[in-house]
């Protein structure tokens, strides 16, 4: 944090922050951010009508049946796992590197994982065929079964997550409770709850140091915990595609192109609608695409292990997995989810033009839709081979298809992760307001 | 301006003619259109079963080609009849399920004959056209007997006909297999294609090393399968012939179905000191939190 003790620094940051205020306290949605928070309202409602009809009638409104139980529900409940390892890609490692251009990014980065963690666990929650029994794994749960763990490495993260996204976020919460006068009642009160007597005391910025100090190193082993003990959920199992030693890092790299993907997505809407280019500059997407890019090709690597050395064995089950993925009924989303999801983003973003906003923008876009397709491939192909013979059993349980209410939930999660978004950026600023002035004005600093 | 009346009046004439045909036509078309729709042909099968010389089923399958491929068909409904299709006659009426069979069973104590003809019968049916079929059967008895001795276990199996006057004749030549029920079906002792001796009997050698329950009980299931005269039979028999299978739950320590209590105690203590060091930094920060609320209230 800068210096800021003599007057005219002082003068020169309470300057920047007013100067910078004006671009970055949240404002009303104009008629584009209105349709969307909409559209975002209604598809979420949709979910939620479809999920009350799920939990009438049961898990009999899905595809789900004997062989596969786990369908689009748990794809998506590890794909929001995956995006939500952003948080302390951005936040913790990023600033521990000493990366000072992750700044704008660090919000965002944290109200995605939030947001993500949050329906990663209300996910599995629909998946339960009786989620009112979902108290029992904390009150029988079982500390060898890796459920258990996912449970508390999901929780613990979660929290860990909300405090990343909101002790930094404090010096900004002061500053509107002091400035931002023309906002309802019921706003102001928040941003005075919220921002606990900040006075940007030497005091309190020590303990704020401190405390930041001490979640950016603990979240980064629950982050890996999180993801890792996801991973572990289909690797402690015999399956063909799942037993893997490879499972744990395979699913971290993963989890990082497609957070990296979604930062950039959120700092593209932003740029364009929210006007905040001179925040999320040229400089900013490049160093995105090209940690993009780093990400990808590690992520690539691990998905030559994961293929290859399967394929070149060939045995037994997991040889009828894999030509279903590569040959099969799976080849065409297989490939297609490889292309567009790794392949083509990693060359479009090796060029210097590829790291433009725009076509940054659409490359993320095939990052976030490749992870999730990609998820599904991960959980129902597998499903679809046990090592028991599939026997006398009706046709359309040999092929899992999702359901209408099933997609509309899914869909739902989506957009309700999207909706938590939406309503934050309606609320608090998106880009930190007193950790950038300080920055500008140390900067300025320095180059005299 | 000229009015041709008598163009005119043609004209009216030809729409007349026209609208007339059409019409005729299109009611044609309707008329064919309420024809009712073209049946398919139905593959009806019947086998008979006896268990246990105490229950008897008859399973009716019911297919029709879909695409090339003989499909099974559900919910269609199967009258089954003894001896002819009457009234009377009736034995029951059962729907196919989603494999296409339909069950009954009926109690043996009605059935007094020693040749019975079964016929199940398809009809009415909006989508399959009708059909029946029949299949003559004679009354059969299945037995096993078990024995050990000089530590060999020998299981013989017995198949014979009551005649009209209750005495049992063995009936040779029918091929005999033995089985021993496991959790999803069932495992083979004797060898394929073993054929009851002119005394009706089949003798087989039963293996030491089968898995039992906790105290070595296992069932014994002898069949005759599919045969011309006798149908299916079959004779379930539980001995404790298995090695008892006992579980040790003080050893187990990954099966899913242990109890919470079984955790082994190193995972317990490593996973509660990796829980305690990580809610107490949090606990740390919170109140961190408080005392940065605290400094602020006293600046």
């Amino acid at each position: 944090m800068a210096n800021h003790s003599t007057q005219p620094a002082l003068s020169r940051f309470d300057e920047e922050l007013k100067s910078i205020s004006n671009d970055l306290l949240p404002r009303p949605f104009g008629r584009k951010g209105k349709i969307w928070t909409w559209l975002l309202l209604i598809i979420t409602a949709i979910g939620i009508f479809f999920y009350i009809q799920q939990l009438k009638d049961g898990l009999i409104v899905t595809a789900l049946r004997d062989y596969t139980p786990w369908g689009i529900y748990i794809s998506n409940f590890v794909f929001f796992v995956a995006i939500s390892l952003v948080g302390s890609l951005i936040s913790a490692i990023l600033k521990l590197t000493g990366a000072s251009w992750r700044t704008p990014m660090t919000r965002i980065s944290e109200i995605i994982a939030v947001a993500a963690i949050i329906f990663a666990a209300i996910t599995i929650t629909i998946d339960m065929g009786r989620p009112d029994r979902f108290l029992n794994l904390f009150f029988h749960g079982r500390m060898q079964s890796p459920i258990i763990w996912d449970v508390i490495v999901i929780t613990t993260y979660l929290i860990l997550s909300l405090l990343f996204l909101y002790i930094p976020m404090i010096p900004d919460l002061a500053y509107m409770r002091d400035n931002f006068k023309n906002v309802p009642k019921w706003q102001q009160k928040l941003y005075r709850k919220l921002a606990i007597n900040w006075k940007n005391s030497p005091g309190q910025k020590d303990r704020m140091k401190q405390i930041i100090l001490i979640l950016s190193v603990m979240i980064i082993p629950v982050a890996f915990g999180i993801h890792t003990v996801t991973s572990w959920l289909f690797a402690a199992t015999l399956r063909p595609g799942w037993d893997s030693t490879n499972f744990g890092p395979y699913f971290i790299s993963g989890a990082f192109v497609v957070g990296a993907g979604g930062v950039i997505v959120a700092m593209y809407v932003f740029w364009k609608y929210l006007d905040m280019k001179k925040y999320f500059t040229d400089a900013h997407f490049d160093k995105m695409g090209k940690l993009l890019v780093l990400l990808s090709l590690v992520y690539f690597y691990f998905n030559i292990n994961e293929y290859f050395i399967p394929a070149y064995k060939l045995k037994g089950i997991d040889s009828a997995h894999l030509q279903e993925l590569f040959v099969g009924s799976y080849a065409w989303l297989f490939w297609s989810t490889q292309l567009i999801g790794m392949i083509i983003p990693i060359i479009v973003l090796l060029f210097k033009k590829g790291r433009k906003p725009f076509p940054m923008f659409i490359m993320s876009l095939f990052v976030i839709v490749g992870a999730w397709t990609k998820r599904f491939l991960i959980v129902v192909p597998t499903l679809n081979h046990p090592y028991i013979p599939i026997q006398r059993v009706p046709e359309e349980w040999l092929h899992y298809i999702p359901t209408i209410p099933e997609w509309f939930i899914t869909i739902g999660t989506l957009t309700g992760a999207l909706l938590i978004i939406t309503l934050f950026v309606r609320l608090f600023p998106v880009v930190p307001i007193v950790e950038t002035a300080e920055e500008h004005v140390s900067h300025e600093e320095e180059d005299k | 301006m000229n009015i041709n009346i008598s163009k005119i009046r043609h004209t009216l004439w030809v729409m007349l003619t026209l609208a007339m045909v059409c019409g005729s036509t299109s009611t044609a078309f309707n008329q064919e259109d309420d024809s009712p729709p073209e049946k398919n042909r139905a593959r009806l099968t019947l086998s008979y079963y006896n268990i246990n010389n105490t229950t008897q089923k008859l399973a009716a399958t019911v297919k029709t080609r879909v695409e090339g491929f003989y499909t099974p068909v559900s919910d269609v409904e199967i009258q089954f009849y003894r001896n002819e299709v009457s009234e009377e006659n009736l034995l029951g009426t059962t729907a196919t399920g989603i494999n296409g069979e339909a069950i009954l069973e009926f109690k043996p104590d009605s059935d007094t004959a020693l040749l019975t003809t079964f016929i199940a019968v398809l009809e009415n049916n909006p989508e399959l056209e009708d059909t029946e079929e029949e299949i003559e059967i004679k009354k059969g008895i299945l037995n096993m007997e078990t024995e050990e001795a000089d530590s060999v276990r020998t299981i013989r199996i017995f198949v014979g006909e009551p005649d009209s006057e209750g005495n049992i004749t063995p009936i040779s030549d029918v091929e005999v297999r033995a089985y021993v029920k496991r959790l999803f079906g069932l495992m083979a002792v004797t060898e394929e294609a073993e054929y009851t001796d002119e005394e009706g009997y089949l003798e087989a050698e039963f293996p030491y090393d089968i898995p039992g329950d906790v105290n070595g009980n296992l069932t014994i299931v002898a069949r005759v399968i599919d045969n011309d005269e006798l149908g299916y039979l079959e004779f379930n028999k539980t001995i404790a012939w298995g090695v008892p299978n006992t579980i040790d739950r003080e050893k187990l320590t990954k099966e899913l179905w242990l109890s919470h209590s079984n955790v082994p105690n190193i995972l317990l203590i490593l996973t509660n000191i990796l829980l305690l060091g990580i809610f107490g930094l949090i606990g740390y920060v919170i109140y961190q939190l408080f005392n940065i609320s605290k400094l602020g209230l006293s600046n």
